[in-house]
């Protein structure tokens, strides 16, 4: 059997920018996405990251900037010389053509020879699984057969990069979780240069080696997804990856040490020298909780507070507590036989110092 | 998402222009030919609105204007009280009826003019079957057919399709979801119906509402056969054609003809616009249906039955005359025979072949026409694109007879080269006029079967690799094929009965269509019965024509059955 | 070989017999108002007779066929024009689009009634006669319990109100004939009011003067104001209608003539003679066809009951119709027929039925203040907005047809402008008739 081979390539993307009449939607990209890699754009709607993704396919209008695949300029070139194979949330199926017909589609326009375009088909089918329902319609397919046959149709073309457009959002969430993981191994088997777009940060963190995350048409952060969880450069991105606490506040200069100051009058000893910190964040599941105040030692600082707030969430209890007119929230690891604080109560908290970090803004 | 406005634009640009020219060719050009007489001093020349003053200031014309605008006003009227029990049986209830509905809904625009209203007459007539039955059991008759009612009955009867058909349309494209939200607010029965379902389905309603208020307004056969005068378009015919009178008033008239359906389209667009509720509902589905007590049963049957024959009595009253032989001041003909379709098929085959090329063609042209437009206009970002869609729909403004007297005067100088023919004489001209006339039915399907091909079905063929063209011919226009089949069956239809621009252009009696031969033989007393007969004929080949396009429509339709995957993101 | 020279001596025969009928051969294209009955027959047995030519009849209303020569003269593609009104072919000749002929038969006379059969200037000719009349529904008259009209004037009598049909003076050319026919024969002010009072009692004005005929056939009216051959194909067509000419009636040929330009004059001047030859005229009495001949010898092969003009003087001969005062004032009486009758029937049939009713009150009793005022209320309905002098001069009428030759030709006042001004009077004057008859009713 014909195997499926790809050539990848990388994408370069230089001060990309795009406007439907008045809107700009995309305000100066640049990115660079290497040869065989699993990229994710994580954004939530309107961001601009469907558009980003629609523009290296060659969709919508044409673009300021340079979009670079494999070293070759192709903003100028209409999508179907791109070579880019793009998988659409919704599938787009051809209702009026069987699946063969489907798969076989791209090939035909390239016009290759018929039995090399059967065999090529057939690996595809192969591929994804389906090689048994050839000739059925999409129509008589289910969800998740339909997103196979159209990554199906897209990697027999051997594209240089595949572009995902939320290819999971319209599937259940068992299945979710099982394409997730198919699509990965897809990729891992072909080696395939791969942009998915998302606005679910669990699925970037899942299948992505790297990701970009966009707000309003600004690329915010680039990187790993740990890096970003760990190391957010804004709010923004805090925010999006996980949830975060966030306080207000400012530096202070006592006795030689720097603390921050929140506006609750929380001070929190400070030692990496910022500039202008104007807000700490950390985790939820960075504070402990007790029944009774906890002194502040090197490590960690105390604060004392009242729970306004409980939700059992099984693996976690998570608590909402006032600090001081400042709303703080801890993850508790559930255990069995652990105390659950009731509403109301009067409870200690304790955060590593070692995990709270200093944003700008 | 926003519309692809790819670097790739020559294509569909050339094509946008190529129709452009087309349409300012055949229908912009000859429509200012004939009209500019209006703007002409009859006595200098010189420009003037002389005559619109003139217009004004004449009773008649002011009578005339005020019976126009009454006559469709209350046309459709009547044909929305046709259209609004067939539409909501359908769509509420479990009706086995609905293929008659359907029916309704194609046959009387598949009448021959002329003939039609003869039937009618015969029917309907103060001396007519009903009438003279009438004064025999009761001794009193209804003036079916006479003045403004006469008119008035007889066009909505032919045209409430136009309604029936978009109003249906609407109804079913209603997500369920919408009535059932209303109803678990606590909204029922007539409140449910008045504040939900009506303003849902007002779009399909207003346009064809719109449509049918266009029609009546122009229609010239229908008063001039039954001898009313008093009404701007026969005013304007009468005025152009008679002998050697060379009145402008009769431009004049078309003018404001032209003038008043642009304006009506004009307004009827306004009041559609954000109001086109249709993308914005995902389901669809149509109504909750339930079925029908036994009196309902037999009330709903009763009401289709008798809308059924009304609607099909002209058909009737034709059928019977192609068969009588003499049918005179009598409830039925004296007696029955065949000769008259002997005479037919011995003499008058080349009008059917005629027929079968001319709107063939026409329609074949229409729906190219109509899916290159929809193309341009939705598909595209191309700069006046509207402006195809605007100008091809004006076509419904133009009466038939301006369109034609505009042919003869701007191509009979126009030599067809090898022929040595002018262009006006040869028959091809037919063909585009009955291409330009129907285009507007053609385009209204193709506009609405490209609406529902999701861009991104587009958009997946060119990533892997097919051109805009071939994405066009592979993908769209396969996945367009039932809107374009549906235009084509209303534009071939209508185009083999079309007579007001034809009678105009023929040259040559060889050159003649179906409605033209019908019209030559309902002009002598022995033609009427082979007329008829020869009506039978073109209504047969049509509804023939438009029941197997329907059954292809269905066949495709059922293939790729509701749950095609592709209806959300579908809309831009 | 011996069946190829016998396919040679075939073509040799066939060309002998092309090149004997070679000054008729190609296509003739014909613009006429008649019906297939009529034409159909004619060229079917032209046809035959000269193999190597087509004919093409090309159907068009009188009036749009004058119209489309007009339209298309400058390319012109017409050989002919053959149509019923000789004044149809004035105005084509006045538009200088026919051409000359004089045909080679012999045996036609000068005139058939008081109407000479050819133009006198010798662009068109006469090939049968036809006469108005009057045709009725004898079922319709049965149920109705009516007697036939045999004269114009029976016709205002108001036991017909309701029941009578005409066609427009404007939309068929014969029509107009009639109308003028019966002004001339009684005057200008007579003849108008005579038309006005049979106008009165019409159920309908059709816009074909087909419509006529149609209309009696099915039943729709009861009588009908037609040409006689609408009256005798439709009784010989088997609808139980009859015909009858009035005294007061022109006999006027119908006409052809070749178009000038034509494609084909040799096969338009073969036709000419075709139809004025025994065998053309022979086709006349064709029971579908139903015309007058225009050579008296044809009348010898015609049914018994069939009418013969140039026998029978009582047809046709009463008035002397005269054509010049007719293509005169041509639009000026098309016009006052359409503002005064066709475009205000229901005024006119309003108008009329109040007179009738109070005239049918006042039968028996002498009531001199009612019958006063019932004459005055004829005298209004009667009225003309403008009177014979006015009509018949030339710079009135030109309002009418203004074909400026020149840009500089200039023309005073409007068609729309002066109908406007008729139409004001006509319909006050009806409306005042109505009221007046009405007053005078409600005194009996």
């Amino acid at each position: 059997m014909t195997k499926i081979e790809t050539q990848a390539a990388g994408v370069s993307i230089q001060g990309l920018t795009l406007s439907f009449g008045n809107t700009h939607v995309l305000k100066g990209i640049d990115l660079e996405i290497k040869q065989g890699e699993f990229f994710a754009f994580l954004g939530p709607s309107g961001s601009g990251k469907s558009t980003l993704l629609r523009a290296i396919a060659g969709f919508g209008p044409t673009p300021g900037g340079k979009i670079l695949i494999g070293g070759d300029e192709v903003a100028h070139l209409p999508p179907w010389k791109r070579n880019v194979g793009m998988v659409f949330q919704s599938y787009a199926l051809w209702p009026h053509m069987t699946v063969r017909q489907n798969v076989s589609f791209g090939l035909e326009e390239r016009k290759i020879a018929t039995p090399e375009i059967n065999n090529r088909v057939d690996a595809a089918l192969d591929m994804v699984g389906l090689l048994d329902l050839a000739d059925r319609r999409p129509s008589q397919l289910s969800g998740g057969q339909q997103q196979r046959i159209a990554l199906a149709r897209t990697i027999v073309i051997e594209p240089r990069v595949l572009l995902l457009d939320e290819p999971l959002s319209n599937l259940d969430a068992n299945l979710r979780v099982q394409m997730r993981r198919d699509i990965r191994e897809l990729q891992q088997k072909l080696k395939l240069t791969t942009i998915f777009v998302t606005h679910d940060q669990e699925e970037a963190n899942t299948i992505s080696d790297r990701m970009a995350v966009l707000d309003q048409g600004v690329i915010q952060q680039i990187g790993t997804p740990v890096e970003l969880y760990d190391k957010p450069h804004n709010l923004f991105v805090a925010n999006f990856l996980g949830t975060v606490n966030v306080l207000a506040g400012e530096l202070h200069e006592t006795g030689g040490e720097t603390v921050f100051r929140t506006k609750g009058g929380t001070t929190i000893p400070f030692d990496k020298a910022g500039k202008d910190v104007r807000s700490i964040i950390f985790r939820p599941q960075n504070v402990r909780i007790s029944d009774d105040p906890i002194a502040s030692n090197g490590n960690n600082t105390a604060m004392s507070g009242r729970v306004i707030h409980m939700e059992f969430l099984g693996s976690i209890v998570r608590y909402a507590i006032d600090v001081s007119g400042e709303t703080i929230l801890v993850d508790d690891p559930h255990h069995k036989g652990n105390k659950v604080h009731q509403v109301g109560a009067s409870v200690g908290l304790l955060v590593a110092n070692d995990q709270v970090m200093a944003l700008g803004i | 998402m926003a519309q692809p406005i790819s670097s790739v634009q020559r294509g569909p640009a050339t094509i946008g222009i190529i129709i452009a020219l087309f349409l300012i060719l055949f229908l912009a050009l000859p429509v200012l030919k004939v009209i500019f007489v209006a703007f002409q001093d009859p006595a200098t020349g010189e420009f003037t609105f002389i005559n619109f003053v003139d217009f004004f200031n004449t009773s008649l014309f002011q009578e005339s204007f005020f019976n126009s605008f009454y006559v469709a006003i209350m046309s459709v009227l009547v044909a929305t009280l046709i259209s609004v029990p067939l539409a909501y049986f359908t769509t509420r209830f479990n009706f086995s009826g609905a293929l008659i509905i359907q029916t309704l809904g194609i046959i009387p625009l598949i009448m021959p003019p002329f003939v039609g209203a003869v039937a009618m007459q015969l029917l309907f007539g103060s001396n007519g079957s009903v009438n003279l039955l009438l004064d025999e059991w009761f001794g009193f008759t209804i003036p079916f057919m006479e003045g403004l009612n006469g008119v008035i009955f007889v066009e909505s009867i032919h045209y409430f399709p136009f309604i029936l058909i978009n109003l249906s349309a609407a109804l079913v494209n209603i997500d369920r979801s919408m009535e059932e939200a209303a109803q678990n607010l606590g909204s029922s029965g007539l409140r449910l119906f008045r504040r939900i379902v009506f303003p849902l389905a007002m779009p399909g309603y207003v346009a064809g509402a719109a449509l049918v208020f266009i029609k009546v307004f122009d229609d010239l056969g229908t008063p001039l056969l039954l001898n009313v005068n008093n009404m701007l378009a026969p005013q304007a015919f009468l005025r152009i054609t008679s002998i050697g009178i060379s009145d402008p008033m009769g431009y004049v008239i078309s003018v404001i003809l032209v003038g008043f359906s642009l304006l009506s389209l004009y307004v009827s667009l306004l009041a559609l616009k954000g109001k086109d509720y249709a993308t914005t509902q995902k389901g669809g589905g149509g109504l909750m249906k339930r079925d029908l007590r036994f009196w309902e049963k037999i009330g709903c049957y009763s009401l289709v039955i008798f809308i059924l024959m009304l609607v099909l009595s002209p058909h009737i009253g034709l059928f019977l005359l192609s068969f009588g032989t003499i049918w005179s001041y009598a409830v039925l003909p004296d007696a029955y025979t065949f000769d008259h379709y002997i005479t037919v098929f011995s003499s008058a085959s080349q009008y059917i072949t005629n027929t079968l090329l001319y709107a063939g063609l026409a329609a074949t042209f229409d729906v190219i026409l109509g899916t290159a437009i929809a193309y341009v206009v939705l598909r595209t970002g191309i700069r006046g694109r509207k402006w195809l869609d605007y100008g091809a729909t004006a076509a419904l403004a133009v009466p038939g007879v301006v369109l034609g007297i505009g042919y003869l005067r701007l191509f009979h100088s126009v030599d067809v080269p090898l022929i040595d023919k002018p262009l006006a004489s040869w028959w091809v001209i037919i063909v585009i006029a009955l291409t330009i006339r129907r285009l507007p039915y053609a385009l209204r399907s193709c506009m609405a079967a490209l609406q529902q091909v999701s861009i991104m079905l587009e958009e997946a063929a060119e990533n892997v690799g097919a051109t805009k063209s071939r994405t066009v011919w592979r993908i769209v226009v396969p996945l367009m094929s039932g809107g374009i089949l549906a235009g084509f069956v209303t534009s071939f239809a209508t185009a083999s009965v079309e007579l007001s621009a034809t009678i105009m252009l023929v040259a040559t009696e060889s050159d003649a269509p179906l409605a033209f031969g019908i019209y030559e033989y309902m002009q002598s007393a022995s033609g009427r019965g082979p007329g008829a007969a020869l009506g039978i004929i073109a209504v047969l080949f049509v509804g023939f024509g438009t029941y197997m396009s329907h059954r292809i429509i269905e066949r495709s339709k059922r293939a790729r059955e509701a749950s095609v995957p592709v209806t959300e993101g579908a809309t831009p | 070989m011996k069946y190829i020279s016998i396919l040679c001596a075939a073509a040799l025969g066939l060309s002998l017999i092309s090149s004997a009928a070679m000054a008729v051969e190609g296509t003739l294209t014909i613009v006429t108002s008649y019906p297939t009955d009529t034409t159909g027959t004619f060229k079917k047995a032209f046809e035959s007779k000269y193999p190597g030519l087509k004919v093409e009849m090309l159907k068009k209303k009188t009036s749009a066929g004058i119209k489309y020569l007009q339209e298309t003269s400058d390319n012109n593609n017409s050989d002919m024009f053959w149509a019923s009104a000789p004044d149809a072919f004035e105005v084509l000749k006045d538009s200088d689009l026919l051409v000359k002929y004089k045909s080679n038969v012999s045996g036609i006379p000068e005139k058939v009634g008081a109407f000479p059969i050819n133009d006198p200037d010798g662009y068109y000719l006469g090939f049968a006669a036809s006469g108005y009349g009057i045709m009725w529904n004898t079922r319709y008259l049965k149920a109705k319990k009516l007697l036939p009209a045999k004269e114009w004037a029976d016709l205002k009598k108001s036991e017909y109100f309701g029941h009578v049909g005409m066609s427009a003076p404007s939309r068929s050319g014969t029509t107009h004939l009639t109308v003028e026919t019966l002004i001339q024969g009684l005057g200008w002010d007579a003849g108008w009011a005579e038309w006005k009072a049979i106008a009165g009692n019409f159920k309908t004005v059709t816009e074909r003067s087909f419509g006529v005929p149609d209309g009696v056939n099915s039943g729709n009216f009861g009588l009908g104001v037609v040409i006689d051959f609408f009256g005798l194909s439709s009784q010989a067509s088997g609808f139980p209608v009859e015909f009858v000419y009035p005294t007061v009636t022109t006999l006027v040929p119908a006409n052809i003539a070749l178009v000038k330009n034509g494609p084909n004059p040799e096969a338009a001047g073969a036709f000419v003679d075709f139809l004025l030859s025994t065998q053309g005229q022979e086709l006349l009495l064709d029971p579908k066809i139903r015309r007058l001949p225009v050579n008296p010898e044809t009348y010898a092969k015609a049914p018994a009951d069939f009418p013969n003009p140039f026998k029978d003087s009582s047809i046709g001969s009463a008035v002397k119709f005269d054509l010049a005062l007719s293509k005169n004032r041509y639009n000026v009486v098309n016009s006052l027929f359409d503002v005064m009758i066709t475009y205000r029937l229901n005024d006119l049939r309003e108008a009329t039925k109040a007179i009738q009713d109070a005239e049918k009150a006042l039968a028996g009793q002498s009531n001199a203040g009612a019958k006063k005022l019932i004459t005055e209320a004829r005298a209004l309905i009667s009225e003309l907005p403008i009177d014979e002098a006015t009509a018949n001069d030339p710079d009135f009428s030109a309002i009418f047809t203004k074909k400026r030759k020149k840009a500089t030709d200039k023309v005073a006042g409007r068609q729309a402008e002066v109908e406007q001004k008729w139409d004001e009077m006509v319909k006050a004057n009806y409306a005042k008739a109505k009221a007046l008859a009405e007053k005078a009713k409600s005194m009996l």
